[in-house]
């Protein structure tokens, strides 16, 4: 997935969105009811039921990815439609309330809708600019290699080590076993992981190194193990981070979704049943 | 004798590979150091981690500062060493043992190994979102639960709880609970003022579901609400199909004093900028909205002759004229030198000495003889009797009065006037006979018709009233006021006009009769007014200024039905 779906034949969606929204503003517009404009009135109901509709076809998205049997319409139009539709309810729905909001189940069908659409804008945006930028911090090497190189850069570490004193040993072994990539939602969608033991074991080498031991092989040797372990997680924690990116706005654009269609039907039922 | 070191290593298919040595009795050092007896070549030991030495004819172990040593499962620093002895230190077990040939032996087992590296790497770190604990699934029906439980469930349960108590019970102010006042997430929008005292009360106007809410639930308290037009000559007056709702838009308090009537102006100008084709019957006036010649000129209602009221338009010649029966020049009242106060003398007059503002502000309250004009316009009709003083609209009484103020003098010789008969003005004390009372009376009779005829005539009652007749019979005009004299508009609010002055409206000091309309022209209100989209004057739309349920007409629509308001 990437920019074909924004640009899908010459932005036929995008079209399509845009001139349905320039029609309920230009609708708007010259739309005068007794009191001020709301989703009671004829343009109010017409909108309502536009956005509804619209919402309802939105989901059904959910279901037609789901389906590997290739449909007479691409996978890809589908996703295409889906996000120009979607985004055009930020202001179908907006002309619907008439710019009215109150603490009510009317504005919370509003601004779940609003999450699930702002979500999903980000989903966009991710699905277009990150995979080139997992591509790049890869170079050429996946995950799986890079946690390799790590381990076997610890090995090598641990024997270097070995010879040397308690502290260095401590440092380095330290370094090899409690160093992590990721963990927790903050850590993967940081892509830091504070207090990494390598780097405290990175630093206690450039301090000896840069003191009295200067001239000790195994810690100017352990300098570079450690310098390059680091690169390789800080390479480790961003293809994380960028990948938790990609995913992250789907856990909140899913639940709010099915959050947005139980306020939907309240909204839909109590305007009615107090009509 | 020497002690016997075995490194056990468990290999893969079974079995234990075993590798010996010797080590001199003495000091042994245990650590992952090269120098040190006993080699453990793992990270987890420390270079030197811990000493058996010879002491007291047997052996004792000892750690080397923070390293951790466990004999026989308890940590410790320091044991003396018997053989069958398990010593840990690090991933390192060690067992004592005996070894023919040998002090004893020490079997050496690494118990950890370190594992693999890259295993326990992935284990430690988390790379998918799953492993944080997101999910969609259970998200997604948590939220749907809980919104629906609270947006709909909830309400509706508290509307049928509701029900099933007596909605009475809450019109009467019965106190809601979080059931039955759960609706209130289902406000749609602010509550009017006047409609917030019951606002939290849904079923008050909401009263069957799934139904509009009808005009009985407004009725309940707007019972008799009048028609706009007459429904017997003109029938849209009716407006059948329509609700007080499809007007009156409720939940819109943020519209300030256009909650719930509408101010704009295409309500009625929609029709009335062209009523004539639409209700030929009408005697209106089209009307499209209030800046220059949209609007007609204003027509007052004028007392006219006979107290007829007559209908006529400002700008009509000759002008509207007030029939009133009064006479009152407004100029003469308000020059700027003053007017003569008999007692005062020279004293400035103001609208206000005589127009004060009725309470609410919206009207005036009616002018006063005795309050306003008496202290200059005294009732005394003898300068030499100060105490007497005629009452005012009552004729015979008034000649009543002057009959018995000559009688008296008469009858007691008092009077001093030269033309009189000598018999009134004799010395006081000196009885009259029959005959001469008689007399007297009859001067007094005549004296005071004489004095009545000057009073009604010409000095006190005629400078105000039209006098006919005399001779003890006069004919004091009627008064009639003009009460309304735009009847199709609201009463004119003047308090907030207060800045305005009087005569920047009403042409008062240029008015030298009675029979003046001071009504001021439309074209005065429209030096400030404008229509509804005037930009440089206030805006102001149909309603400000007139109803469009007429008071006088009947009500629009019956009233009937239960309301959840009728007690």
């Amino acid at each position: 997935m990437n920019e074909s779906v924004v640009v899908y034949r010459g932005f036929r969606y995008l079209k399509v969105a845009t001139l349905l929204c320039l029609l309920a503003i230009v609708l708007y517009a010259f739309h005068t009811p007794i009191g001020q404009p709301n989703g009671g009135s004829w343009l109010g109901y017409g909108l309502g039921g536009i956005g509804a509709a619209i919402i309802l076809w939105l989901m059904w998205f959910g279901v037609r990815k789901r389906r590997y049997k290739p449909g007479k319409v691409k996978l890809e139009e589908w996703l295409s439609a889906h996000v120009y539709l979607g985004l055009a309810l930020i202001i179908i729905a907006t002309l619907h309330s008439g710019f009215q909001f109150g603490w009510n189940v009317h504005t919370l069908a509003y601004v779940l809708m609003m999450v699930v659409i702002l979500s999903g804008a980000f989903g966009l945006y991710a699905y277009v600019r990150y995979p080139r930028l997992m591509t790049e911090n890869r170079r050429g090497q996946t995950l799986d290699g890079i946690f390799t190189q790590i381990a076997d850069l610890d090995r090598e570490c641990r024997d270097v080590a070995m010879r040397l004193g308690d502290e260095v040993n401590d440092a380095v072994l330290a370094a090899a076993q409690r160093t992590r990539v990721g963990g927790g939602l903050v850590r993967q969608l940081s892509g830091r992981n504070p207090n990494c033991p390598t780097l405290a074991a990175l630093k206690l080498m450039q301090k000896l190194a840069a003191g009295p031991r200067h001239d000790d092989a195994g810690v100017r040797k352990l300098v570079q193990l450690l310098a390059k372990k680091d690169d390789l997680l800080g390479q480790a924690r961003r293809d994380v981070q960028l990948l938790a990116m990609m995913q992250v706005w789907l856990f909140i654009h899913v639940p709010f979704t099915f959050a947005l269609i139980a306020a939907l039907v309240a909204h839909v039922f109590s305007v009615f049943f107090y009509w | 004798m020497t002690i016997l070191v075995s490194y056990l290593t468990k290999k893969q298919r079974g079995g234990v590979a075993r590798r010996d040595i010797e080590v001199a009795p003495g000091e042994i050092r245990l650590g992952r150091g090269a120098d040190c007896e006993v080699h453990l070549a793992d990270p987890r030991v420390l270079l030197h981690h811990a000493t058996i030495s010879p002491r007291g004819g047997g052996w004792f172990v000892e750690a080397q500062g923070t390293a951790e040593m466990r004999v026989n499962g308890a940590v410790t620093g320091a044991s003396s060493v018997r053989l069958g002895d398990r010593l840990a230190l690090g991933p390192y077990e060690l067992q004592v043992t005996e070894a023919p040939g040998h002090d004893f032996a020490i079997n050496i087992e690494l118990a950890a190994p370190l594992g693999d590296d890259l295993e326990q790497l992935k284990k430690r770190s988390g790379t998918q979102l799953k492993s944080a604990g997101l999910g969609k699934r259970a998200w997604s029906w948590t939220l749907a639960i809980v919104v629906l439980g609270i947006f709909l469930a909830l309400p509706l349960a508290g509307f049928y709880a509701k029900t099933e108590l007596g909605q009475q019970d809450y019109m009467a102010g019965a106190e809601r609970n979080w059931l039955t006042g759960s609706d209130i997430v289902w406000i749609s929008g602010k509550i009017a003022g006047p409609h917030r005292f019951f606002g939290d009360n849904c079923e008050a106007c909401h009263q069957k579901p799934f139904v509009m809410v009808q005009d009985q639930a407004c009725l309940a308290c707007h019972a008799g609400i009048e028609n706009h037009a007459d429904p017997a000559r003109f029938d849209f007056a009716a407006f059948s199909g329509q609700l007080c709702q499809s007007c009156h838009k409720e939940h819109n308090a943020n519209l300030g004093k256009a909650a719930l009537v509408s101010q704009e102006q295409r309500f009625c100008a929609d029709c009335h900028s062209g009523l004539k084709a639409r209700a030929p019957a009408t005697e209106l006036i089209d009307v499209a909205n209030f800046s220059p010649g949209a609007h007609p000129q204003f027509r007052v209602s004028v007392m006219g002759e006979g107290a007829k009221i007559v209908r006529a338009s400002l700008d009509a010649s000759p002008k509207p004229q007030e029939v009133s029966g009064l006479k009152f020049p407004h100029d003469k009242h308000l020059k700027k030198e003053g007017i003569r106060n008999p007692e005062k003398g020279m004293v400035k007059l103001e609208c206000a000495s005589c127009h004060a503002p009725a309470p609410g502000g919206i009207g005036l309250l009616p002018v006063r003889m005795e309050t306003h004009c008496a202290e200059c316009h005294s009732l005394r009709f003898e300068p030499k009797a100060l105490d007497r003083v005629l009452p005012h609209a009552k004729p015979e009484q008034a000649l009543m009065v002057m009959r018995d103020f000559y009688a008296g003098q008469a009858l007691r010789g008092e009077v001093t006037d030269e033309t009189a008969p000598a018999l009134v003005r004799r010395r006081p004390g000196v009885p009259f006979t029959e005959p001469e009372r008689l007399e007297a009376l009859a001067w007094a009779e005549r004296k005071a018709i004489e004095v009545g005829d000057q009073v009604f005539g010409k000095t006190l009652c005629a400078s105000c009233h039209t006098v006919t007749g005399g001779q003890g019979k006069w004919e004091v005009a009627k008064v009639s006021l003009t009460w309304h004299w735009m009847p199709k508009a609201k009463l004119f609010p003047h308090d907030r006009h207060e800045p305005v002055a009087c005569v920047a409206c009403h042409d008062a000091e240029l008015s030298a009769a009675a029979s003046d309309v001071l009504m001021p022209s439309i074209k005065t209100c429209q030096q400030c007014h404008g229509g509804e989209t005037a930009t440089d004057k206030v805006p102001s739309t149909c309603i400000a200024c007139h109803e469009f349920h007429l008071p006088h007409l009947s009500p629009m629509r019956a009233a009937g039905g239960g309301s959840a308001m009728a007690k």
